[in-house]
């Protein structure tokens, strides 16, 4: 498989606002030294609890939030090198699909006006072509193109986030990160959209950068997956080899939180893991897992884990392996 | 009907052909549309549906705590302990809320007070319904954020809820609800939804040890089929203010007899029947509008199985097993 998007060493830091004169200015570090690579065609799911740095990823890898550290490259080139034209030019092939289809869409536009604007910034097509563009995009992720003129608060979630998802398809792009894309919506609704996705992925091979907090979707969806926690990935591989063989404790803490949808032998809870996710203003020395780590040893508390191949494509950061 | 509840032991809770209606200046919402279930004493019933099928508008008619107007209770009956609660006046029923009828809301940092601690806020339950002493209600407050396991409940007690974490705020809250001697009912309000996963596991299991250790019956009100899965015994399941099905937990997950509860559990990527497949059966269209729905079965429009007969009226219960009710015209036709 051909490599589209390679990250290194990446790194989100924010400062925040000292509240009072004795406080010291704090950084918050949302992405802190992540590195992976997205190979053409493949969903790439992220997964992690709030906080964990996910949304700031999928952004900083866009160039949508400035990075601090790191590199990140779209086929080849350094896109925090490209000139501003450079860059305007690159995001026709790079586009997102965000959480919340109420605070994403303008209140005040047309549909028609919402997709119009990606074709008209870019100039991608000629003024008389816009009109067709728009009812194919609307047939596309299946809406009627006569509902073209009315204005987003007369859609249902499920249907404002097929706008959101037709104005990312506008200007055809090959690669499209998920930003929680189905996380707002109902259950019966949220089938239906990752139905929506899988399709257009079979008929235009995008590549996804699928970010979710719901373990389920991730795992539906992937065909690789990265697990996160406080800035860092924790342990990536393919689905199945994280499905069966899951090995850093996070990972594993997280699959037996997840209910299970099969009453049966709920008796018999898995064990659980205590305590709350740690500030990632001040995140925990070392592992940034080790307070609740229900396996740590000494080192834990001193050094932060190497990344590790422990089977072929299969990583994770914990001194246990 | 009074006399039959007065005198089945069995039975806390009584829902009978409860209705409730939004009166906005489009039109009349027909959020709850002829619902009727018990809750027994001691068990967890799970009320289920997606977003708008009256699921917590049904819990809050319980209490009283739909804003009236626009809402207004036009029919039914809610017995607890024999009494009809929509009969009581606005000074009797408060007697009821919080003490015999708690209830934990979804979103803590907004159904906890700011400027309060919480110790202050929880001992206010107890001074409100019983006469004690300041310093007796902090002290049970104290105990039962022990309870909850809030680590160091001493000192926890004089935060404000700011200063604690999502999680933390909702045992705040749990503890609030437990602050009556003897909670009758506890009705939660998507207790978990605005939690991570492996919050959301520690509360399911710290309420499931605390159902064990104080005789309560649970309301649970919920989107999540797998926090369902996790935690009732008797399931409801609501669609566009309507029920359409009651069943004891493992028979719905196992033997799912209307179209709607079937799609429900096809839509969730962890059905384990997706192992290795690539899309979802997922239920087509989307739930109606209320304001101009019809009389018939409101799953009609998006059912597979739906007949001429279905967009006519609204189908009569069918028992299918003890205890397994169904609401539709095709039952035992879906393959």
């Amino acid at each position: 498989m051909k490599q589209l998007l390679e990250v290194k060493d990446l790194k989100t830091h924010f400062s925040i606002k000292p509240e009072n004169l004795q406080e010291k200015k704090a950084v918050l570090k949302a992405v802190d030294g992540v590195s992976f690579d997205v190979y053409e065609g493949e969903i790439l799911g992220i997964v992690g609890e709030s906080g964990c740095g996910k949304s700031t990823l999928g952004r900083t890898v866009l160039r949508l939030e400035q990075k601090t550290e790191g590199l990140v490259k779209y086929r080849g080139s350094d896109i925090y090198q490209m000139s501003e034209r450079e860059l305007k030019k690159s995001r026709t092939s790079m586009q997102m699909i965000f959480q919340d289809p109420y605070s994403s869409l303008n209140p005040r536009k047309k549909i028609s006006s919402i997709l119009e604007q990606p074709l008209r910034i870019h100039n991608a097509l000629p003024k008389n072509e816009i009109p067709g563009k728009i009812d194919a995009l609307l047939d596309e992720i299946g809406l009627n193109p006569k509902y073209k003129n009315r204005f987003p608060h007369q859609f249902s979630g499920g249907q404002r986030q097929r706008i959101g998802i037709a104005r990312a398809l506008a200007l055809e792009p090959e690669f499209i990160v998920c930003d929680e894309a189905v996380s707002a919506l109902d259950v019966s609704v949220q089938a239906q959209i990752l139905n929506l996705l899988l399709d257009l992925q079979d008929r235009y091979s995008f590549t996804y950068l699928f970010i979710a907090h719901d373990l389920s979707v991730v795992e539906f969806i992937s065909n690789r997956i990265m697990v996160m926690y406080l800035g860092r990935i924790v342990e990536y591989s393919d689905k199945d080899e994280l499905e069966n063989n899951h090995l850093h404790p996070y990972t594993k803490a997280l699959f037996s939180a997840f209910p299970s949808t099969n009453p049966r032998g709920r008796e018999n809870r898995k064990p659980i893991v205590m305590g709350d996710v740690p500030s990632p203003i001040n995140p925990p020395s070392g592992c940034h897992f080790h307070p609740r780590c229900p396996v740590k040893k000494d080192i834990c508390m001193k050094e932060y884990p190497e990344m590790k191949e422990v089977a072929p494509g299969h990583f994770t950061a914990c001194h246990l392996y | 009907m009074t006399e039959e509840l007065k005198n089945n032991n069995e039975i806390l809770l009584s829902i009978r052909g409860l209705e409730v209606n939004f009166h906005t200046y489009r039109g009349i919402i027909q959020a709850v549309r002829s619902v009727s279930f018990d809750i027994k004493k001691g068990e967890t019933l799970a009320l289920v549906g997606e977003s708008g099928c009256g699921k917590s508008v049904t819990a809050h008619a319980i209490n009283q705590l739909i804003p009236m107007p626009p809402g207004k209770i036009d029919k039914g009956e809610i017995f607890f302990e024999g009494k009809d609660l929509l009969k009581l006046s606005e000074k009797e029923i408060r007697a009821y809320r919080g003490d015999k009828i708690s209830m934990i809301f979804q979103e803590p940092m907004t159904s906890l007070n700011p400027v309060f601690k919480i110790g202050k806020q929880i001992a206010d339950v107890f001074m409100t319904h019983h006469k004690i002493s300041k310093k007796e209600a902090w002290d049970r407050a104290v105990r039962l954020l022990e309870l909850v396991k809030i680590p160091s409940p001493a000192s926890r007690a004089n935060s404000y809820p700011h200063q604690l974490s999502g999680g933390m705020r909702q045992r705040a809250m749990i503890a609030m609800a437990l602050a009556s001697p003897e909670p009758g009912l506890m009705i939660a309000d998507e207790p978990t939804t605005a939690l991570d996963v492996t919050i959301q596991a520690q509360i399911l299991r710290l309420l499931a040890e605390l159902k064990a250790e104080i005789e309560m019956s649970v309301l649970l009100i919920t989107h999540d089929m797998g926090v369902v899965a996790e935690t009732a015994d008797r399931v409801v399941v609501m669609y566009a203010g309507r029920k359409v099905e009651e069943a004891e937990v493992h028979d719905l997950f196992e033997h799912p007899g209307h179209p709607y509860t079937l799609g429900l559990l096809n839509s969730l990527p962890s059905n384990e029947k997706y192992k290795g497949q690539t899309r979802l059966e997922a239920i087509t269209g989307q739930v109606p509008d209320l304001l101009t729905i019809g009389l018939w079965c409101p799953f009609e429009n998006r059912c597979k199985y739906a007949k001429d007969i279905c967009r006519k009226e609204f189908p009569e219960k069918t028992e299918v097993e003890p205890g397994h009710s169904i609401w539709c015209h095709q039952v035992g036709k879906l393959d």
